[in-house]
């Protein structure tokens, strides 16, 4: 088991690496200016050349990124143009509410979505599965922003059922909780659809193995034989899917948060975006690459777990 | 037309954004940017079939310009987003095992990144518009079809047809364009159609935080996030913009679904899809 863990570890960091890279020489090669962005248009050329300076804008691409890197494996973000503040302090304030928000939508998706696509596989081609196939098919394509914004006015500002903004009082975790509900099913809707489908796909398949048909012949009954012998499989690659769709989830939260108004990388993102806050915009996305770190190696370890041909397999 | 409701569905739908696009010069009632303050926020009448927004504009008519905007973003994204990935796909199936690990470790690398966010770290920095919304569409599209192309390829390298026209003597372009791409053209055409939906949806999300389209552009997310605007007084202006976001979407993922199930239909459990 160590060799998997490691090996995936080194595999994860080399392509966080790569996409920090990738995303430094994005920023470096489209037209714009970082520093200019920062100070408006009425910066005078030498305030422009301190901040260059400030922002290490003036050394070699190559020295740029590799204090880049030295600075980030040290914890320091860059500091906030505005209030002076470390980005790290804000983006790390930010990052529980976002991390709920992620880790509720996909509680939500495995609560719905396993069970539909269970029910799909095993009753295939019944009504169910017909019906279930056009609503997921249409779950994963409509855009989050429009779900969270029809979410909001029906369940919210029409029904009252659930409170429409905010995150609710700092100390009372039930009100956390009551108002993390809307805005995680609205994130959650898409992927309730992607593992609904995924989910009747891999069960299928395992439903025709060999060592299903060995059980049926010895008389286990159906339902154990979907529980026992194929769920435990069929599972491994919706936690894969799971494992590397943190970035996907994150680009959905920034928009539930902003409809929601609830605190969290989003939103602190958009204010930044909006006070043109380069660093902290920076500092949101730098932030989510060992998100991807770890739940990518947190899906390998599962599917480890669960798999022994992939455990073994070294 | 009742044996496959999927395909059927995903092309009427699909159809009418299209043809709404192409006419929608022809089609649009009034100037979908001309302003007319005396008759704002009017609910839909014979005069205004979807109704007035809050500058008194043609909800209607900017509705279908938007259905042109839409077209435009997809299909040069998508374009410039496949153009590149057979390049980089093929050159990794293809080429040096090194090179191909190297384009496949950016590819994979890019796919972790949050488009929203890179997206708007992107707009800060060139500026807002859709143009920005495009490159970056695009600069995330690229790898899923780089990464495609490559699976492909590998599985196609080893068929007999292909190992008889390089036993022949074809050029490796030749084999690459007359054997390989036309044999790929399902799968990379079902991911395609996947990505419409997300095309449109980073659109509507981008102008919905004010980083795309910029005033007085009609498309989809203008249309909705100023309808956000004026919910109270004119539910109408929302209900108007994200009709043909569902059309549009939902009838690509139908049509993706429909044609995926052609394909393993027609090629049974082979793998290749």
């Amino acid at each position: 088991m160590l060799p998997l863990v490691l090996r995936r570890a080194a595999h994860g960091v080399l392509v966080m690496l790569t996409a920090l890279g990738v995303l430094f020489c994005l920023i470096a090669v489209v037209p714009g200016d970082p520093a200019s962005v920062v100070l408006g248009p009425h910066a005078t050329l030498l305030q422009k050349a301190a901040l260059r300076h400030d922002m290490h804008l003036d050394q070699p691409i190559p020295l740029q990124f590799a204090g880049f890197v030295w600075r980030l494996l040290h914890g320091d973000l860059g500091t906030d143009v505005l209030t002076r503040t470390p980005v790290a302090q804000l983006v790390f304030q930010a990052l529980p509410h976002t991390a709920a928000l992620a880790a509720s939508a996909i509680a939500w998706a495995l609560l719905i979505g396993l069970p539909l696509g269970c029910w799909c596989a095993v009753r295939r081609d019944g009504w169910v599965d017909r019906a279930l196939a056009l609503a997921s098919a249409a779950c994963i394509a409509l855009p989050t922003s429009l779900v969270a914004i029809y979410a909001l006015l029906l369940f919210a500002v029409r029904l009252h059922w659930f409170p429409a903004i905010g995150a609710g009082r700092p100390d009372d975790l039930p009100d956390q909780l009551w108002h993390l509900a809307l805005p995680s099913f609205t994130l959650g809707v898409g992927w309730i659809g992607y593992l609904c489908r995924l989910m009747r796909t891999a069960m299928l398949e395992n439903l025709g193995a060999d060592h299903v048909r060995t059980a049926r012949a010895f008389g286990v009954g159906e339902a154990r034989i979907a529980l026992r012998f194929v769920l435990p499989i069929a599972v491994v690659p919706v936690i894969a899917v799971l494992g590397v769709g943190i970035g996907s989830l994150l680009s959905g939260a920034v928009l539930v948060e902003m409809v929601f108004d609830r605190p969290g990388l989003g939103l602190l993102t958009y204010d930044a975006v909006l006070a043109r806050n380069f660093p902290v915009i920076l500092g949101a996305v730098l932030v989510t690459a060992p998100l991807y770190l770890f739940s990518n190696l947190a899906a390998d370890l599962l599917i480890a777990c669960l798999d022994p041909r992939v455990r073994n397999h070294v | 037309m009742s044996s496959r409701p999927l395909l059927w569905t995903g092309a009427i739908c699909v159809g009418v954004i299209v043809v709404s696009a192409l006419l929608s010069g022809p089609l649009a009632p009034y100037d979908p940017i001309a302003i007319a303050p005396h008759i704002r926020l009017l609910g839909p009448s014979l005069a205004h079939l979807l109704g007035t927004d809050q500058l008194g504009r043609d909800v209607l008519s900017r509705v279908l310009a938007g259905s042109e905007i839409a077209l435009n973003l997809v299909i040069g994204s998508v374009a410039v987003a496949l153009a590149a990935g057979i390049i980089l796909g093929l050159a990794a199936g293809y080429g040096p095992r090194v090179l191909g690990g190297a384009i496949m470790l950016v590819c994979d690398s890019i796919m972790t990144l949050p488009m929203m966010l890179c997206a708007l770290a992107l707009a800060t920095v060139i500026g807002p518009g859709l143009f920005t919304v495009g490159l970056v569409v695009t600069a995330f599209l690229a790898p899923a079809y780089a990464r495609i192309v490559r699976g492909q390829s590998q599985v196609l390298v080893g068929r007999d047809y292909v190992i008889a026209a390089r036993a022949m003597g074809a050029a490796t372009l030749r084999v690459m364009l007359r054997h390989l791409l036309p044999n790929m053209a399902g799968p990379l055409l079902v991911q395609v159609a996947m990505d419409v939906p997300t095309v449109i949806g980073i659109e509507v999300g981008m102008t919905f935080l004010g980083q795309g389209a910029e005033p007085p552009q009609p498309s989809w997310g203008a249309i909705v996030s100023d309808g956000f605007s004026y919910i109270r007084v004119a539910p109408h202006i929302v209900l108007a913009g994200s009709l043909p976001i569902v059309i549009a979407t939902v009838g690509c993922t139908f049509l993706a679904e429909a044609l995926r199930d052609a394909m393993d239909a027609r090629q049974g459990k082979d793998g290749l899809v």
